[in-house]
């Protein structure tokens, strides 16, 4: 049985909402009914395996990708219709390479981008370029990844846009440079209104600035929810059993994930805690301890957790 | 500008606020923040420990509720002065023994079993001599 997970949030006033969204490439489906809200103001993790959907998903709230299916309002607009407004407006910090083989100065191609943005501030780019340890002189075609993913995320951020879209933004940097990164968006975030979507497959790093997370496996969303609910909600149930025992239906349906011993069992569980406990204890076993989890083993857990049993 | 605390842990079982205000308390047990000194600002304690300002504020803000600190308009947010430093010691005191209890609880001991061992722990601690206050920081 796969445990009921809330799939869907709800906001009244929301950045990016994206319903039904569908796009198939080639035979495979990237996007196969992705539904998402990211609150005015959040900072939402979208997570998942490699290969899940979450760049497509990205891309479409640009319109760089054209859905197959489905509804997409974002910054109360429609990429459809208003790709440029959008992007005017979106901080776009893309996973792959885009822009990058000219023989012009680093300089020369943020003072190219900043022409697209009114809102660009040369003072905090100079800033941010500095802090990331960017040389404005080098030639961009001899930047390396991981100087071209700091030039990418000075271009995001330094027209202080009200929608941050960033994919993959630690990916290929040192330790010393993600967090700076990670302290250059802290900052950003307290000194500007933003809302930020960030894409990323290992959340330990990000996690003290989340307040969102969703989960994407095969272009669907299996989890979304504000990170209180999700420490409140999801928990490590480690129990002592009687001799004889079955479990309640209660507690079988939202098993994620299941380690059994002679006698002992520890199950990570979806739903009210107290009500867990008490059906525990109605069937003779005793809760010996309840623990959180991490947002990297949350996210694990909900990924392999609601995976079909293969014979189901 | 006195900075109280040094790094959260996302892995605690305590959400980061309850760190943070956590660190004021001890703050004020140990004399380290004194009436009337500054917190440093949200978006300063956010840089700092690179964490959501919104979780700092949330801090602050319960902090405002336990009266443990009054906000400045535009200047900040400042320790009360007539919080006491001993009642916060025994807050943080519980918390660590709700803390330790659990702890216990899951390695199949008794609060019992927890109550001898650091009878025993300190008691050899204090055979060695017991560090004044806390006056080092972590």
């Amino acid at each position: 049985m796969i445990p009921a997970l809330p799939d869907r949030l709800t906001a009244d006033v929301f950045a990016v909402l994206a319903d039904g969204v569908k796009k198939r490439f080639g035979l495979v489906d990237a996007l196969a009914g992705a539904t998402l809200t990211v609150p005015t103001g959040a900072v939402y993790l979208l997570a998942g395996s490699n290969g899940a959907g979450k760049t497509t998903l990205l891309k479409t709230l640009i319109g760089l990708v054209r859905p197959d299916a489905g509804s997409v309002r974002v910054l109360e607009r429609e990429p459809d219709r208003d790709a440029v407004a959008i992007r005017a407006r979106t901080g776009f910090c893309p996973d792959d390479v885009v822009h990058f083989g000219r023989r012009l100065p680093l300089s020369g191609l943020l003072a190219y981008h900043a022409g697209h943005y009114p809102s660009w501030d040369g003072q905090y780019a100079a800033r941010l370029s500095a802090a990331f340890g960017l040389s404005l002189l080098r030639p961009c075609h001899t930047l390396s990844r991981s100087e071209i993913r700091r030039s990418s995320l000075v271009m995001a951020l330094a027209h202080r846009p009200p929608l941050l879209l960033l994919d993959e933004p630690l990916a290929g940097l040192d330790p010393l440079m993600r967090d700076e990164v990670l302290g250059i968006l802290s900052d950003h975030l307290a000194q500007f209104e933003t809302t930020l979507l960030v894409a990323a497959h290992e959340a330990s790093e990000l996690a003290p600035l989340v307040s969102h997370v969703g989960v994407l496996r095969a272009g669907r969303f299996l989890l979304q929810t504000p990170l209180p609910e999700l420490r409140e909600s999801l928990r490590r149930y480690q129990v002592q059993l009687p001799a004889s025992w079955s479990a309640d239906p209660l507690l079988s349906a939202q098993v994620l994930h299941r380690i059994e011993a002679e006698r002992e069992l520890e199950w990570t569980l979806w739903g009210d805690e107290p009500q867990f406990i008490a059906a525990f204890e109605a069937a003779g076993a005793a809760v010996r301890s309840v623990s959180r989890l991490s947002l990297d083993d949350s996210i694990r857990v909900v990924l392999r957790g609601t995976r079909p049993a293969p014979d189901a | 500008m006195a900075s109280f605390i040094n790094r959260v842990d996302p892995h605690d079982v305590r959400p980061l606020y309850a760190q943070i205000m956590d660190e004021v308390r001890r703050g004020i047990a140990i004399g380290t923040l004194e009436p009337d000194a500054a917190l440093p600002s949200t978006r300063q304690l956010a840089r700092q420990l690179r964490i959501n300002h919104l979780t700092v504020q949330q801090a602050y803000a319960e902090l405002e509720r336990e009266g443990l600190v009054y906000f400045r308009r535009g200047l900040g947010t400042f320790i009360v002065a007539a919080v006491l430093a001993e009642p916060q010691r025994k807050v943080l005191a519980r918390a660590v023994a709700r803390r330790a209890l659990r702890d216990a609880y899951r390695h199949g001991l008794t609060s019992q079993d927890l109550r001898e061992a650091i009878q025993a722990e300190a008691g050899r601690r204090d055979a060695v001599k017991p560090p004044p206050g806390d006056a080092r920081r972590r």
